[in-house]
């Protein structure tokens, strides 16, 4: 009898077994993978990931979207202007409709902008308190119907005006990209401290995307199906999966073919791995353009002796770890400007390793008793890193700077930095390289990580708000870099350039940093 | 029998407020949930009044009956970022996690019993050696090796299975589909429950094979399988069904790793995720069905020590 019964189950077992991956092949299905968990699929509650923002994208179109080449694209306005860096206007697609065939209209982003700012909703990501109007709470006051600086001029254009001066690519990087636009008349009659949790952020039943989403799990996928009433034309593609996989899996799904498509921003391709994608056949990898930075904050509060901190970007032997860890997948910059940034200027420089300038900046502040003893804390996710701060720390050490290194997770460094109890830390942080200014400006401020205040570099980054001239704009981050690279309140130690890879099979479709996603309802399945 | 379940279950209440307390103040503990869902740019008004949507301004012991409270009126909360509600995140997640834990200990049981039996009835001969030594080495190999090699055989290599997911995205669902994704989770899982489990019964089938009176009811003539299967198991099962008993939370638990690596949509990821997020709510909902589980667990697992065994009385 248990022959009999184990028989059954193996035969059972191989004849399901064998059946050939016929859906992988699909032409009707594009599989694309994630390496990290959604963190929502409200486009209310929207925040700064990449994966979130482009999983949501799909049926909540954003405004505009940056292309490949740093450019800001129409999505559901054909054009954000302004003439004085205060207010902009806002011109919606005249074809931009709901999937209901209602037309998308300036009244649907004023309803998303009070939702968002509504206290029964804070969404704690978007920076609305540069907005007239909404108080530095990030909220209007509970029901409010409208916001001071935002007016409708007509059904398809609004301004928005700012209370202090905010680069066109600042507003467009901060608010274009991330305002993702929910339907009014879907959702005008839930109560506002219901509005979060309402059924329609489940399963939504209109949306002005390319794809609708039919069904997701945040830790496992997103699926979605296309949508027929998309304003610049159905997508090609019948169906669309957000599956999120494990990095070390990625290889094996490309290579089976499970896989279609790996964003650089959104999947994390392991080091390792990457010869073995790039010899993959079926499979063209794709470089991707050098944004994430992975930047070493030093707070100098904790660290007040600069020689230390200028002894530490001297004694960082940064050619090396990006030849040897990272084989060449990256490059050097000072500070934060990448090469790809329209403001990086060659003016610049890279700081050269110098042990010997380094050892003597140490032995200079331990004879004038600065404490020698200090601790980094590193993301323990980011294994690269973890070698490279060993391989500094032992450096240093040589050098006469004593170095703790503390590996955390990245929940852990979160809170240690917004605590200010550290001295070093490292994380890789993405600076939008059409948009530093955001970033910059609260990193380097007494209310930011390094708790570095300095005038003239807060002056130099508040210009480059109000200038337009691309020179002049450049010609003021520069300045404000040099400021950075001679303090040392921040040191990049490389820029990554992660791997991308898409399969043959999927045409129209180029992975890269920026603007994967733009042209999805044109990509085709051969 | 029922007089007993009914004083247990009465019992569980106290055991089960008190874990949620020691849940709620660990979880306290480690961080607040606000880091995790603000960008660093934000200003500390908007900060505080995120914490106050959240009623996380509250003193702790208001925001544990606050908690407490809706959990007597069958409300779970919802889980933070998402607003799902946390009752249907477990729901959803518990079935996966239940079909995939609970098909591999039945698995791996209806490989241990017999293999265990068949090794002491066979001990120190060459046949129980090689089960032992078979079963020491599967339950030595890591999951996630395992996994990586069936992955690397079953998918990219012979193209037979998929390398995760429950069913196919999007279109999958049939029972064939969802058959061939769990072959590999659900083998990497029955392999070490099924080897320790193998251990176990070997060594309580011994135990019982040297006893008086299987030795007297081989004397009068029963045959060789009627003593073993009928006599000799039912004693063994006492000390088995314990180790059984054991594992059953471990079906709630799931196990994150080889979820992690099939992608399975069960309760070890998202709780682990949630861990992560700091995502009270979802902790806190997690918690409490592991603490129920593994009470129930003990409860039953003291009711088959009744059923197996009469001299047993509860």
């Amino acid at each position: 009898m248990f022959r009999k019964l184990t028989a059954l189950l193996l035969t059972l077992t191989l004849s399901m077994g064998i059946l050939p991956l016929s859906l992988a092949e699909d032409t009707q299905v594009i599989n694309v993978a994630v390496t990290q968990t959604l963190e929502t699929m409200n486009p209310l509650q929207i925040s700064s990931t990449e994966v979130s923002k482009y999983a949501m994208g799909l049926a909540f179109y954003p405004l505009v979207e940056l292309d490949r080449e740093l450019n800001f694209v129409p999505q559901l306005a054909d054009s954000i202007t302004t003439e004085d860096n205060l207010t902009f206007t806002i011109h919606l697609d005249e074809r931009a409709c709901w999937s209901d065939g209602v037309p998308v209209t300036a009244q649907d982003v004023l309803f998303t902008f009070l939702i968002e700012t509504s206290p029964s909703c804070v969404n704690a990501s978007m920076m609305f308190y540069a907005i007239e109007g909404v108080s530095d709470d990030n909220t209007m006051p509970e029901g409010a119907t409208e916001i001071p600086g935002i007016q409708i001029l007509d059904d398809k254009t609004l301004t928005v005006t700012t209370k202090w001066p905010m680069a066109l690519s600042t507003f467009e990087n901060n608010f274009g990209r991330y305002i993702l636009t929910v339907p009014e008349h879907v959702l005008k009659d839930i109560p506002r401290d219901q509005i979060l949790t309402d059924p329609f952020f489940l399963h939504p039943t209109v949306v002005s995307g390319p794809y609708s989403i039919v069904d997701f799990d945040l830790n496992h996928y997103v699926h979605y199906q296309a949508n027929e009433s998309f304003f610049l034309g159905k997508p090609n593609v019948e169906y669309l999966n957000l599956v999120v996989t494990a990095s070390t899996q990625l290889l094996a799904g490309l290579q089976s073919g499970e896989i279609d498509l790996v964003q650089q921003t959104t999947a994390d391709i392991p080091m390792d791995d990457y010869d073995a994608v790039r010899a993959l056949s079926g499979v063209t990898a794709v470089s991707g353009t050098p944004v994430t930075n992975q930047s070493i904050f030093i707070d100098v509060e904790n660290v007040p002796d600069v020689r230390i901190r200028r002894a530490l970007l001297l004694g960082m032997d940064r050619e090396m770890i990006l030849h040897e860890l990272l084989h060449d997948n990256g490059e050097i910059v000072d500070a934060y400007l990448v090469s790809s940034s329209p403001y990086y200027s060659e003016e610049l420089g890279v700081t050269a390793y110098d042990p010997d300038a380094a050892r003597a900046l140490i032995a200079e502040a331990k004879a004038d008793g600065t404490d020698t003893h200090l601790t980094w804390h590193v993301n323990a996710g980011d294994s690269t890193f973890v070698q490279a701060v060993e391989y500094f720390a032992a450096a240093f050490e040589e050098l006469g700077l004593q170095i703790d290194i503390r590996t955390v997770d990245l929940s852990t460094l979160m809170t240690v930095a917004d605590a200010g109890e550290f001295q070093i830390m490292s994380v890789q942080y993405t600076y939008a390289p059409v948009d530093p200014y955001t970033d910059m400006v609260w990193l380097m401020s007494a209310d930011g990580w390094t708790r570095y205040e300095n005038e003239a570099m807060a002056s130099a980054l508040m210009d480059t708000q109000s200038l337009t001239d691309i020179e002049a704009i450049t010609e003021r981050f520069l300045a404000a870099q040099k400021i950075v690279v001679e303090d040392c309140p921040m040191i990049s130690a490389y820029v990554l350039s992660a791997l991308g890879a898409v399969s043959n099979r999927l045409v129209g479709a180029v992975p890269d940093v920026f603007g994967t996603f733009v042209n999805v309802h044109e990509w085709t399945v051969q | 029998m029922r007089k007993y379940i009914l004083k247990k279950l009465l019992t569980t209440i106290p055991v089960l407020i008190g874990i949620t307390v020691i849940d709620f103040l660990i979880m306290a503990r480690a961080g607040s949930p606000i880091d995790m869902m603000t960008g660093p740019r934000m200003t500390e008004a908007t900060k505080a009044a995120l914490a106050t949507r959240l009623g996380l301004d509250r003193p702790l012991w208001q925001q544990y009956l606050s908690w407490l409270w809706e959990l007597l009126h069958g409300n779970l909360g919802y889980a933070y970022k998402s607003n799902q509600p946390v009752l249907d995140l477990i729901l959803s997640h518990l079935g996966p996690t239940l079909l995939l834990m609970g098909l591999s200990l039945l698995m791996g049981l209806v490989i241990a019993v017999p293999l265990g039996v068949y090794s002491a009835v066979h001990r120190y001969e060459k046949r129980d050696y090689l089960l032992v030594a078979v079963s020491f080495i599967t339950s030595s190999v890591p999951g996630f090796f395992l996994s990586m090699i069936l992955i690397f055989l079953f998918t990219v290599t012979l193209g037979w299975l998929p390398s995760g997911g429950m069913v196919t995205a999007g279109i999958g669902g049939d029972l064939g589909d969802l058959v061939r994704h769990m072959i590999m989770p659900v083998t990497v899982l029955t392999l070490p429950i099924a080897a320790s489990n193998m251990r176990y019964i070997r060594s309580s089938v011994l135990e019982i094979l040297e006893t008086d009176y299987l030795r007297t009811a081989r004397a009068k003539g029963i045959g060789r399988r009627l003593v073993i299967w009928r006599h000799a198991m039912r004693n063994a099962l006492v000390p088995i069904v314990t180790v059984i008993g054991m594992q059953i939370p471990g079906l709630v638990g799931g196990a994150v790793i080889v979820e992690k690596i099939f992608n399975w949509p069960g309760l070890g990821l998202l709780t682990m995720d949630a861990i992560m997020t700091r995502n009270y709510p979802l902790i806190m909902g997690v918690c409490l069905l592991s603490a129920v589980v593994v009470l129930l667990a003990n409860l039953l697992t003291d009711i088959l020590y009744a059923l197996v065994d009469p001299t047993i009385r509860l």
